[in-house]
């Protein structure tokens, strides 16, 4: 306590003797020193180490501090029981050999593949098409898939026909999307399933670029489906 | 004639073989179907499981991406993701035949102010690697909610000044204890 008040009546004094006295700041600077050099014969090695063993426990929750603080609670839902499953049945369709500008359609027309929710939500599908290549060399050749169902050199076209519906429906590439909607809301179970068939045209007789004979065209039709 | 021989020998070059390979009906699942991350804070990351389910015979590859849905398609209220790079997931995972795999996500999140109390969809893609004519993908939507809380990295400026004060209180104390010990005596 003692030692509490010579060092603020030290202060005090080095306060007065700068606003009342005007000296230069090297001379306040000695004198401060000097009064500094008093106190700390004072204050004793014990109570300095204190001080600073208190300063470096302090560390890691200062630290936290300036980490900042959080309140909130991340939340994360996820049923785990809801499951997500098509069967298409059959998946490939054995066209065999093709000629050009000519039409081919799936057998049974309009019941070749059935699609089954064996998921347990309802789901939204979608379907898309893609290009046809040559397997050997998917870079050297190619059948485009037509935007708007007409064939043409290099370019071929898709169709689907629903067994519930009359006519074919166009299958486009959409490349960044998810395709057109085929069977929204699709139901579960073997009571919901769905029927549908294939339409294929040719591209038309090529002069310049064509393949040889044999050769093994590849294409997809995708179909998404996502939850409800 | 030349013309007919031509065109005879286009038709059949032309003729092509749409991979007549039979192949069996097999699926695949994925659960769950939605996942939705609350109270994330801009700055920390949350992470979750997906599981697919391979049914076949044989071991499938399969390819994992993400896309971005269109409004539509969208949960009301949802806007698009701003960066799919924020998701992390394995890219291929391979499943063993009549197995399941778990793949783990990560959703983290940029520590800014701008990306604090929005509501966003971004959906996962799942389909296999070995495609037939045929082919099943599947959506997983995953639902991000930030908080207005955003989590800041450590206060560069806090922790410099506490190293300073606790450097100048020991450098303090030093001096002037060197200062005030009596000196030698010169004989």
């Amino acid at each position: 306590m003692v030692k509490l008040s010579v060092i603020g009546f030290s202060h005090f004094k080095f306060f007065v003797f700068l606003v009342l006295k005007s000296l230069t700041n090297r001379q306040a600077i000695i004198y401060y020193e000097q009064v500094l050099s008093k106190l700390a014969g004072k204050i004793s090695t014990r109570i300095a180490s204190v001080a600073l063993a208190v300063i470096l426990a302090l560390i890691p929750s200062l630290l936290a501090l300036a980490e900042g603080s959080g309140t909130g609670t991340i939340t994360i839902t996820a049923t785990t029981k809801t499951v997500l499953e098509i069967e298409l049945n059959p998946p490939s369709w054995e066209i065999g050999q093709v000629g050009p500008d000519t039409e081919y359609k799936t057998n049974p027309e309009k019941t070749w593949c059935t699609m089954t929710n064996r998921g347990n939500c309802m789901a939204n599908t979608y379907i898309k098409g893609d290009d046809a290549v040559w397997t050997e060399s998917p870079s050297v050749y190619k059948w485009t898939l037509s935007d708007d169902g007409s064939n043409g050199t290099q370019v071929y076209v898709l169709w689907y026909e629903k067994a519930d519906q009359v006519g074919y429906v166009l299958i486009s590439k959409d490349e960044s999307g998810i395709g057109s909607e085929f069977y929204p809301g699709l139901g579960m179970g073997d009571g919901n399933k769905k029927q549908f068939g294939l339409k294929l045209k040719a591209p038309v007789a090529d002069y310049e670029n064509y393949f040889y004979g044999g050769g093994e065209m590849e294409t997809h039709i995708i179909i998404s489906g996502v939850a409800v | 004639m030349a013309r007919q021989i031509k065109y005879i020998c286009l038709i059949v070059a032309l003729s092509a073989i749409f991979l007549p390979s039979f192949v069996m009906a097999w699926s695949f699942s994925v659960s769950p179907v939605e996942v939705k991350i609350d109270n994330l804070p801009p700055g920390e990351a949350a992470e979750f499981n997906l599981t697919i389910d391979n049914k076949d015979n044989t071991s499938h590859t399969f390819i994992l991406t993400t896309h971005n849905p269109e409004e539509s398609e969208r949960r009301q209220r949802r806007a698009e993701f701003p960066n799919s790079n924020w998701v992390s997931f394995p890219h291929q995972v391979e499943v063993q035949a009549n197995s399941e795999a778990e793949v783990r996500v990560k959703v983290a999140i940029p520590s800014q102010q701008k990306w604090a109390g929005k509501d966003w969809e971004i959906w996962l893609s799942i389909t296999p690697e070995e495609k037939e004519l045929l082919v099943v993908n599947y959506y997983i939507r995953l639902l991000v909610s930030t908080s207005e809380e955003v989590k800041g990295g450590p206060n560069i400026a806090l922790i410099v000044g506490i190293v300073a004060g606790v450097l100048l209180l020991a450098c303090g104390i030093y001096y002037f204890r060197r200062k005030v010990k009596p000196r030698h005596p010169r004989h």
